[in-house]
């Protein structure tokens, strides 16, 4: 009996050990989903395929807090997706500086050299069409403040203090129309734990309005999901997401062919055309359908996150 | 007792208790008196200040100022108090600088890292004892055209006197202060209980686990008591079904209802009903059927363990049926509902995943302190670890309700009879049956609707009506290592458990040290009212640094895995050993065994059959325990529950996987299930659930 109880144990434990780490293994935490994450790093492996990549995708809120936690003892080499304003230079202890040959073609980079950019994506106004009838469809930003909306569930809103889409949305849309407005959204709208929420929470109709990142917009509608995409004619929010190596990151030489690869043009090129997300490479042209951002009335953050998130809590958090 | 080396090396047992005592105490009573730590500390303070364009003076964001105070001197001057002690003034006069000036502090050299950070480090000057000597923070950030950012000049910095510092910053920046100081006090158990937004979370917490648990008792007491005294068909069938119950998909159950039942769930378009269980009624209604199996299991080993003469004795007292089930059937089987009514509570209060996925904006507080942690501004660890300490102090109460309730209530009686059941009438059979049928489809419904929605292709998040194998192709692709991990997690976790579980309860019946016997019984009860959430900040708090970095590794999983179903594995084992008659063992020395030999040969193979099936049912726990394991893992180790957690709370989610691996997971648990509860002599003998 003693004798078969080591010999289990010793399984279990040896069981344990060839899931150590590689070296030929680089880690990418993510908050985007596996609508943008799959295809491109299909293309990874296919060009390649000696690098594994382990993928963790969690909320914003999570993956920040996970880094901060880890900081001592870093398991993650990459950090792809997120803010470039909010998460990253909000976070810059956390990011390694790399002077990435690819940046040079982007529309925007880093002084610091943490952030490498990876993409621009406006928030749209998303309605449930089984909810809300066409004539009632909001063409402003302002129209959300219409008590209606709350009678009809409210309005879907992330909180900034935990989505770096709600954080630009609540930013953007207090420069367009001062914190006067923020102040009467929140009190028309449910707040949402994180833009997954939000999104889901009109997809699902569980709320009639609400916003959301347009690329998921555009795929949703081409799925044909009972949704519609709206850009308000006042003010649409944009934000920048990035991608950064992270600091002391177990792998970091193999971690700087990832991120390389993650801005390349061919993986800019895959963003455009499965996701329909909009490249933030001067050389890939923005996706078809999505409406020329010289178009639209664009607002981005403009205060530091810890202001916006002190300001939205003392609306809401009372 | 003493220990020293002689007697330890005669006695193995000794050295064990010593060791056990050590872990034990690290685990549960140093990683809660950390987070009772953390509860109590207070940042230093923090606030932004806003400098401002041409010769505007600089303005302090009133919403973060924290820990300071501030009143206005002239228009370009700003005099910082903490704790009411004067610290410093700021002069914006001059455009593109600040001056920091103070009476009472003198800054050291500062120092600027090669992100831009300044570091200023201060202390008290003279005989003033303001505050101890800590460092100021000043970051900058500046907000430039659409997608520019930080392209202002880095801080520069002067200092003119140790009172005195001049800073140059870029124009409109925004200045970031932040001290470092610690202090200690009861600030965070103020905003604690005078926020709206953390109270909400107490009481919609205390309503959901009331609620849910006296539906859940009613029901299920009912149901047993029917199947206790009624002879009726398939009744082994139907405890086990139950059993099976008992073991609920991770998350996805919950999810499952959201399906059929939220705004354009199936069941809802199928019925054009304009409703939504998404809300603390739909929280409430989907924990009923997660905890019902519990309450019916302990509470139908309570009605059949009755001496049947009771009964007999009361009818022929002239007492009628109601009155012999008030009087005497009940108030015998209450120890056995209190302890199922006290599962299914503590399960309810301390669920995370049901209010999670079935509601908006519903806080509770496993939800509060998830959120609290996980928050991307660095996280505030030192509410967490508030909402923490109220939550552990709630369940202990709970305990400390069910001990005193359950102390003054113990029934011994000598079983001389089987209780008869009676052959129910016909009209009888059939309600009990209808009833029976839809209180277990009710507890299946997410069991069966994560099967079937397995099959099915899921595109946007949105089911399809396109049958496909693909989810599992897909599962087997990309998840084949979490299946791996959780088994090996899973297994080592157990088998840790039920040694060390079998070891500490043969030391506390067998052995009775002094002190350190009566310490262990206490010991392993602690974890009992650590609910998982907390359990796991208390483990990332003492296991952040070295020399215990184990942050990140499988190791932190298995022992959280460990240390939270400890209890039951000491409990089971106890109950199998008091069992065991000593003079066996003592038969076993006076031959000339050793301790560890006569334990080995004759007490261990006595005991394990009763412990096997306790150390199954802790195994099904394990695998499915979400709450701590989503604060816990850490790639590589990334356990079953982590790749459901992950699918399921996206909005572009890979639904189908996450079913797919819910499926398997289910799978995996109702094969050893399904062997402990057929080849077992007597499942309900070794319920570890009673304590």
């Amino acid at each position: 009996m003693k004798r078969i109880l080591i010999f289990v144990l010793l399984i279990a434990v040896a069981g344990l050990i060839p899931l150590a780490a590689a070296s030929n293994t680089v880690t990418i935490y993510t908050m985007s989903g596996p609508e943008i994450t799959t295809p491109i790093l299909d293309a990874l492996r296919a060009k390649y395929p000696s690098i594994t990549v382990n993928l963790v995708k969690a909320g914003t809120g999570e993956i920040v807090a996970r880094l901060q936690a880890e900081k001592n003892n870093p398991a993650a080499d990459i950090l792809w997706g997120g803010d470039n304003l909010a998460v990253f230079d909000g976070n810059s202890d956390l990011f390694a500086a790399y002077d990435s040959p690819e940046d040079k073609y982007m529309v925007s980079k880093d002084p610091n050299h943490k952030w490498h950019a990876f993409t621009i994506f406006c928030q749209a106004i998303l309605v449930n069409t089984n909810l809300v009838k066409p004539a009632d469809y909001p063409k402003n930003a302002k129209d959300l403040l219409n008590p209606a909306w709350k009678k009809a569930g409210g309005v879907a809103l992330a909180d900034p203090n935990k989505s770096g889409t709600g954080y630009t949305i609540v930013s953007g849309l207090s420069s367009a129309f001062g914190w006067d407005f923020i102040e009467k959204l929140v009190q028309n709208s449910v707040v949402l734990p994180g833009s997954d929420q939000m999104f889901t929470a009109v997809k699902d109709g569980e709320l009639p309005v609400g916003f959301i990142n347009e690329d998921l917009g555009a795929t949703w509608k081409a799925q044909k999901l009972s949704i519609e995409v709206i850009y308000a004619k006042d003010a649409v929010t944009v934000q920048m997401d990035a991608c950064g190596l992270i600091k002391n990151g177990p792998n970091p030489e193999l971690a700087k062919k990832v991120l390389d690869f993650l801005c390349s043009k061919e993986a800019h090129a895959i963003a455009v055309k499965v996701i329909n997300r909009r490249s933030a490479r001067n050389d890939v042209a923005p996706p078809a359908g999505l409406p020329d951002l010289g178009n639209l009335n664009l607002f981005t953050a403009v205060e530091p996150r810890e202001v916006v998130n002190a300001k939205f809590t003392k609306i809401y958090g009372k | 007792m003493k220990f020293n080396r002689i007697h330890a090396l005669k006695d193995p047992w000794k050295f064990f208790t010593l060791v056990v005592f050590i872990v034990l105490t690290v685990l549960t009573v140093v990683s809660q008196l950390w987070i009772l730590r953390t509860s109590v500390q207070e940042k230093g303070g923090a606030f932004t200040l806003r400098t401002g364009q041409a010769d505007q003076p600089a303005e302090i964001e009133a919403e973060t100022l924290s820990g300071f105070t501030v009143h206005q001197e002239t228009p370009s001057v700003i005099a910082l108090a903490r704790a009411g002690h004067d610290f410093f003034s700021i002069d914006s006069s001059v455009p593109g600088q600040i001056i920091l000036s103070s009476q009472t502090t003198s800054f050291g050299e500062p120092a600027l890292d090669e992100d831009g950070k300044l570091t200023i480090p201060y202390g008290a000057t003279g005989q003033s004892a303001a505050h101890k000597p800590a460092t100021l923070q000043i970051e900058q950030k500046v907000f430039g055209a659409l997608f520019q950012s930080s392209t202002g000049k880095r801080l520069q910095v002067e200092r003119l006197a140790p009172g005195s510092l001049r800073i140059q910053h870029a124009p409109r920046a925004y200045l970031n202060f932040r001290d470092s100081s610690v202090r200690f006090g009861l600030g965070n158990y103020i905003t604690f209980f005078t926020t709206g937004k953390y109270l909400d979370a107490i009481v919609n917490s205390l309503l959901i686990a009331l609620t849910a648990t006296v539906v859940a008792g009613v029901v299920g007491t009912m149901l047993a008591y029917l199947y206790a005294r009624y002879k009726m068909p398939m009744t082994s069938a139907v405890i086990s079904l139950v059993t099976m119950a008992s073991v609920s998909p991770p998350f996805l159950g919950a999810y499952a209802w959201r399906m059929l039942l939220g705004s354009s769930g199936i069941v809802t378009r199928l019925l054009g009903l304009n409703w939504t269980i998404m809300g603390m009624h739909g929280v409430i209604w989907v924990i009923i059927w997660l905890i019902f199996p519990v309450v019916f299991l302990l509470s139908y080993d309570s009605f059949v363990s009755i001496d049947n003469s009771m009964r007999e004795c009361s009818y022929s007292l002239g007492a009628d049926r109601r009155r012999t089930f008030f009087r005497i059937e009940l108030p015998l089987a209450i120890p056995g509902i209190v302890t199922g009514l006290y599962m299914a509570l503590m399960t309810a209060f301390t669920d995370f995943g049901t209010p999670y996925i079935i509601s908006l904006d519903l806080n509770t507080l496993p939800v509060l302190i998830y959120k609290e942690f996980m928050s991307e501004v660095g996280g505030n660890y030192s509410i967490a670890s508030t909402g923490s300490v109220v939550m552990v102090l709630l369940s202990s109460a709970v305990l400390l309700v069910q001990r005193l309730y359950l102390a003054k209530r113990s029934y011994a009686s000598i079983k001389t009879q089987q209780p008869s059941a009676r052959t129910p009438s016909a009209a009888k059979k059939v309600a009990i049956e209808i009833l029976t049928l839809t209180l277990i489809a009710m507890a299946f419904v997410p069991h069966i609707t994560v099967l079937v929605t397995s099959f099915f292709k899921w595109e946007a998040g949105i089911l399809s009506s396109i049958p496909t194998w693909e989810n599992f192709v897909r599962l087997f692709n990309l998840s084949l290592n979490s299946i791996w991990v959780t088994l090996t997690t899973g297994t080592a976790a157990t088998l840790l458990t039920f040694s060390v579980g079998i070891g500490i309860a043969y030391v506390i019946v067998k052995k009775r040290y002094p002190f350190f016997g009566q310490a262990l019984n206490i010991l392993v009860m602690i974890p009992y009212i650590i609910p998982g959430t907390v359990l796991a900040i208390g483990f990332i708090l003492i296991f952040n640094k070295p020399p215990l970095l184990l942050t990140g590794t499988w190791l932190i999983l298995v022992l959280a895995y460990f240390v939270r179903k400890l209890p039951y594995a000491v409990k089971s084992a106890e109950s199998a050993l008091y069992r065991i008659h000593p003079a066996l063992e003592e038969a076993a020395r006076s031959l000339g065994a050793t301790p560890a030999k006569s334990f080995w040969d004759v007490t261990f193979p006595l005991m394990i059959g009763g412990v096997i099936s306790g150390a199954t049912l802790s195994f099904l726990q394990i695998m499915t325990e979400i709450s701590s394991t989503i604060m816990l893992y850490r790639p590589p180790w990334k356990p079953m529950t982590a790749v459901i957690f992950e699918n399921t709370i996206d909005a572009g989610a890979d639904f189908g996987v996450a079913s797919a691996m819910t499926v398997v997971l289910m799978v995996m648990l109702y094969v050893p299930l399904y062997f402990i509860t057929t080849k077992t002599r007597k499942p309900k003998e070794t319920r570890i659930e009673e304590l």
